[in-house]
């Protein structure tokens, strides 16, 4: 425990400890907001894992196409085969390799059963020609990152679906919608919070009565089954990036709610700071007000909530998808490849298909983690 | 507080007007009328289609009528018959179907809700007053684990190693001789036997959430003057922390119980469609992936009306517990 | 130090009384942090008479409510009473009990706690439960010490909610905090501290917090509540004019350690110590032309975190000299019942000499 700690926990009992400012004390009064955020924020280290991590997610699912060997719908021949595991010595050569398939037929039901044969190997290359795509959507390119050479070599590392899709591929494609949804939902959802929380808040009377009972209303309708009836609404014949609009819309009708109300509630609390009054004594405007004395006074706790909720918009999507009421072929999203392992008897015979669950726990977690680590610390004077 | 609740009931009241209109749309969204695709169902399948029962239950939904009207039929046969529609992939009234799936939904809910506080309560009090201990950083794990996994996918990986280790089938509320049978002494304590897994499910998340809501106000509390003004009654540590830190946390616990069934009834239906439990949740599915506008409509409507209803209760509640509260209204 | 000991033995008369109710000898209590050990009291010595009432005066972070709680041992952790502190309470035809031997939560320790000694706080509002009927808490307390019988213990309450000046305790009793202004919180909380009786009661800037027409009030009601039942009083403030008006004997305190201590009417004719004379220097007086500034004392106090052995005022203090700056002074008797912790007047005593 250390001084400012101690300061907080028990303000009572310190009372008579809460001196003025001097040294080590007075580094801590003086520090500016956003050094002690950063000081504080440094010190949780599964937050700071975190926060890397999520770097890392969203830089590869922005070069998902650069990442993927395979392209997302690229069907082939090798139906539900296991992941082929790297080595760096194989049975012919030394350096990167994957190892390759044997093919049997299963003698009851004729099916194409494979596995993992470390007899051969291909080399893993870097930079190698693939599927065409445009970096960024910008620059068409045929460049992937890895991937191997021969019309009969496959690096499939987490294996395939039913119809031979490589997975690996088919996730990093996934991470794009999955994790962008998540941040275009919270867009939405902070813009219709804050202004829609902020008229209720400012202005209060009439229109603060319709928005606050506005919120009553979609609270009170149990999110799931009012996210399925939504999005079963949405035509059939909408094309796939429309939906994908239309599902972000659907999942952050509700994430606004909670968005105003803090802007609501902060703003109504706000209004009686001494420091405001004289703002409008002065003669300031409204704009002026709310923009350079309300706002900035909570803008960090906003920023908690809404790094808190992101994860929120993830898994409202992911169920969503999983119930086969959201993304759409083409897209993939981690609920849609989630989806494939709804039936438990496959997934037993191909437990790969549970992959994509690893990464929505990392990313969830990560995002709670986060969040949390911002939220103790943007309020470095009080808990 | 007499007054209090009456206005708490006007509150509800004008909620539950505009829920009912929420679900009227849900039920009009999709393109065409029900009843043009149920007859089109129909006769894709061979069956002969009674243009006189056709006309009937045109007339008797208003479905010729501008949607305004038709709402008001709608409620009115609601209020005066408890007619909620008619579903046409089941050819059978919606308020038969309703009956049918509600006490299990019920049961479940407020089982869940009973889970969620049993294990949560203890927890969080424990971990509050043992901050930092192993058992705390153990419970705090677990609380982010279950915060960050969704129901779903838990009863996803249980299916996957109970099928996969013990080659059972989690899945369902009751034991496949019992199926279509009347409900009976037998077929409950079989249901009994198969609802932990569900109920544990569905209640990890909001005990999660709970037992972290629970543990950082009990410390808030714990750190309060008045604590400090107990104490120096000369009361036991023991009942001091009972008497008012731990009672005025759970104040707001208990009394915002209704809050909970908003997740609650979430929580479990997505989590009955995937283990195939009796609940509203599969009806809710089915309903909205054949259209089936006026089930679909009717289930979100009441999964709202107990929601709100839940609400109410424990508004009262707070006002009884909380003495504060009554003054803020 | 050994002359501390028979510093604050003399009562408003002036008479010598033998025996002290409560006794601090060397009473340290430091917080243990990351950042060092923070002495919040660092070898407090204190006697408080029967029928006295001590005021303990000193800015924020002098550490004179650590020194309060303490005594109550309401030191959570970080914080530690160290070994060898003593305080002694010795209650008339009792035999004397060490608080600090006292194990956290033990039967010696509650049974003290409320019914010798009770404690008044500085926030009346959080100080009481927001959920519990006042009555309801000041109840507890009186069936905790004096009696389970519901009843008596309810004519009791009433009794002491009367005493304190409030014309309707039925209705107070039945009302919940949020319900009373911060006055009548206050009287509640006294009623509460009064109700078993104590010897002593120990006050920590009790009026702090209130309105300055309602503090008046609820000293003079502290006043006439003394000298009605006749209970010593430890009263922390770091307002001199509340000392002044009620206390017999004051004891200064700065960065966890006493500096001058004795009768009010000495210390305020003839303050020793820089720091005290800084303190009266400070209060505008009514009457005098103001002539030029009230005077403020230079610099702030600093946070008693590894401080270097000597004079802990040295650094805001008009008279340093050499010594200040090598040694720590020690609390000394100048005069008889007038300690300071000042070289300057450990050099005039030498000198005398």
């Amino acid at each position: 425990m250390n001084l400012s700690k101690l300061l907080r926990r028990q303000p009572a009992q310190m009372d008579s400890v809460l001196a003025l400012p001097t040294d080590a004390a007075e580094r801590y009064y003086i520090a500016s907001q956003r050094e002690l955020i950063w000081r504080k924020f440094r010190k949780h280290k599964i937050a700071m894992l975190s926060s890397v991590l999520l770097g890392i997610l969203y830089l590869s699912a922005t070069f998902a196409d650069f990442i993927a060997p395979y392209d997302v719908t690229a069907r082939t021949s090798f139906r539900y085969a296991p992941g082929q595991p790297i080595a760096l010595v194989g049975s012919n050569y030394t350096g990167l390799q994957v190892y390759g398939y044997k093919q049997t037929n299963d003698p009851k039901t004729l099916r194409t059963i494979f596995d993992v044969d470390s007899t051969k190997s291909y080399p893993i290359k870097f930079f190698v020609k693939g599927y065409e795509y445009r970096l960024l959507g910008l620059f068409p390119t045929n460049i992937h990152l890895f991937g191997v050479e021969g019309s009969k070599a496959t690096i499939f590392l987490f294996g395939t679906d039913e119809l031979g899709r490589d997975l690996f591929s088919r996730i990093f494609a996934a991470l794009r919608v999955s994790l962008f949804i998540g941040l275009v939902g919270v867009a939405l959802s902070f813009v219709i919070g804050v202004v829609l929380g902020g008229i209720s808040g400012y202005f209060g009377g009439i229109p603060d009565i319709i928005i606050q009972r506005l919120i009553d209303l979609i609270l009170s309708i149990p999110t799931i089954p009012l996210w399925l009836a939504l999005s079963a609404s949405l035509p059939a014949y909408w094309p796939s990036t429309t939906v994908f609009f239309g599902i972000t819309l659907i999942l952050s009708l509700i994430g606004w709610c909670g968005v105003a109300r803090i802007v609501r509630g902060k703003f109504l609390e706000l209004r009686e700071e001494d420091y405001v009054t004289a703002a409008i004594v002065a003669g300031a405007t409204n704009r002026r007000i709310i923009f350079r004395h309300l706002v900035p006074a909570f803008a960090s706790y906003l920023i908690v909530q809404l790094t808190l909720s992101i994860p929120q918009i993830i898994l409202g999507e992911t169920s969503l998808s999983f119930l086969g009421l959201g993304i759409r072929s083409p897209a993939v999203s981690l609920g849609t490849l989630l989806e494939d392992a709804q039936n438990i008897r496959v997934v037993v015979l191909y437990p790969w298909l549970l992959i994509p669950a690893l990464f929505l726990i990392l990313i969830v977690l990560a995002f709670n983690f986060l969040g949390d680590g911002l939220r103790d610390s943007v309020d470095p004077y009080k808990q | 507080m007499a007054q209090f609740v009456l206005r708490r009931f006007g509150f509800i009241a004008v909620l539950l007007v505009l829920v009912s209109i929420i679900s009227f749309i849900i039920i009009q969204l999709p393109p065409g009328d029900w009843l043009s695709a149920y007859v089109s169902a129909l006769r894709t399948q061979g069956a002969q289609v009674n243009e006189a029962v056709i006309e009937g239950l045109k007339q008797q939904y208003g479905l010729d009528q501008p949607p305004v009207l038709q709402y008001f039929k709608w409620v009115t046969n609601i209020v005066l018959h408890g007619d909620f529609g008619f579903s046409f992939s089941y050819g059978r009234p919606v308020s038969d179907l309703l009956a049918e799936r509600l006490p299990a939904t019920l049961f479940i809910s407020i089982l869940t809700i009973v889970i969620t506080y049993a294990i949560a309560i203890p927890v969080g009090i424990y971990s509050a007053t043992h901050q930092y201990s192993p058992l705390d950083f153990l419970f705090t794990f677990l609380g982010f684990i279950g915060l960050s996994v969704p129901g779903f996918l838990l009863a996803l990986i249980l299916m996957f190693f109970a099928y996969k280790y013990f080659g059972l089938s989690v899945g369902g509320l009751y034991s496949s001789k019992y199926m279509g049978e009347a409900m009976s002494w037998d077929k409950f304590v079989d249901m009994l036997g198969h609802l932990p897994i569900p109920v544990l499910i569905i209640s990890l998340s909001g005990t999660a959430g709970l037992i972290r809501v629970l543990r950082g106000t009990l410390l808030d509390e714990i750190r309060r003057p008045y604590v400090d003004t107990a104490r120096a009654k000369g009361l036991k540590e023991r009942t001091l922390l009972w008497r008012y830190p731990v009672r005025i946390a759970l104040n707001p616990l208990i009394s915002t119980i209704g809050w909970l069934l908003p997740a609650v009834f979430s929580g479990q239906t997505i989590i009955s469609i995937v283990l195939n439990l009796p609940t509203v949740g599969p009806l809710l599915y089915e309903a909205l992936r054949g259209q089936d506008t006026y089930l679909a409509g009717s289930i979100v409507m009441i999964l709202a009306f107990l929601t709100l209803i839940g609400t109410l209760l424990s508004d009262i509640l707070l006002a009884v517990l909380d003495p504060r509260i009554r003054i803020e209204e | 130090m050994a002359c501390a000991t028979r510093l604050i033995r003399i009562n408003n008369e002036g008479k010598m009384i033998s025996k002290p109710l409560l006794s601090i000898r060397n009473l340290r209590t430091y917080f243990h942090l990351d950042d060092g050990i923070l002495k919040a009291v660092d070898g407090v010595d204190l006697d408080l008479m029967p029928g006295q009432t001590l005021g303990i005066i000193g800015e924020s972070g002098s550490g004179k409510s650590v020194t309060a709680r303490s005594v109550m041992r309401l030191i959570a952790p970080p914080g530690k009473i160290e070994p060898d502190s003593s305080i002694l309470f010795q209650a008339d035809g009792s035999p004397a009990v060490e608080i600090t031997d006292l194990p956290v939560d033990s039967d010696a320790l509650r049974a003290i706690r409320g019914k010798s000694i009770s404690m008044i706080f500085q926030e009346p509002m959080t100080s009481l439960s927001p959920v519990h009927k006042v009555g309801r808490q000041i109840e507890e307390t009186v069936r905790l010490h004096i009696t389970n019988h519901r009843k008596e213990a309810y004519e009791i309450t009433l009794d002491s909610l009367h005493r304190v000046g409030l014309p309707t305790p039925e209705r107070v009793y039945n009302s919940y905090p949020h319900e009373l202004s911060g006055g009548l919180r206050q009287r509640v909380m006294i009623a509460m501290a009064l109700a078993c009786r104590p010897a002593i009661l120990i006050a920590d800037e009790p009026t702090t917090a209130l309105d300055v027409t309602v503090q008046w009030q609820i000293l003079r009601l502290m006043a006439s509540l003394r000298a009605e039942f006749g209970m010593s009083v430890l009263y922390i403030t770091h307002d001199l004019g509340v000392v002044a008006q009620i206390a017999d004997a004051m004891a200064v305190m700065y960065l966890g350690q006493v500096v001058e201590s004795g009768s009010v009417f000495t210390v305020f004719e003839k303050p020793l110590h820089p720091y005290t004379q800084s303190l009266l220097g400070s209060i505008p007086h009514i009457g005098t032309r103001a002539r030029g500034h009230l005077e403020a004392i230079a610099g702030n106090v600093p946070v008693p975190i590894n401080l270097p052995q000597r004079c802990h005022f040295a650094d805001r203090c008009k008279h340093v000299f050499k010594d200040c700056l090598e040694a720590q002074p020690a609390l000394v008797e100048v005069e008889p019942g007038h300690a300071v912790r000042c070289f300057l007047h450990h050099k005039e005593i030498e000198h005398d000499r």
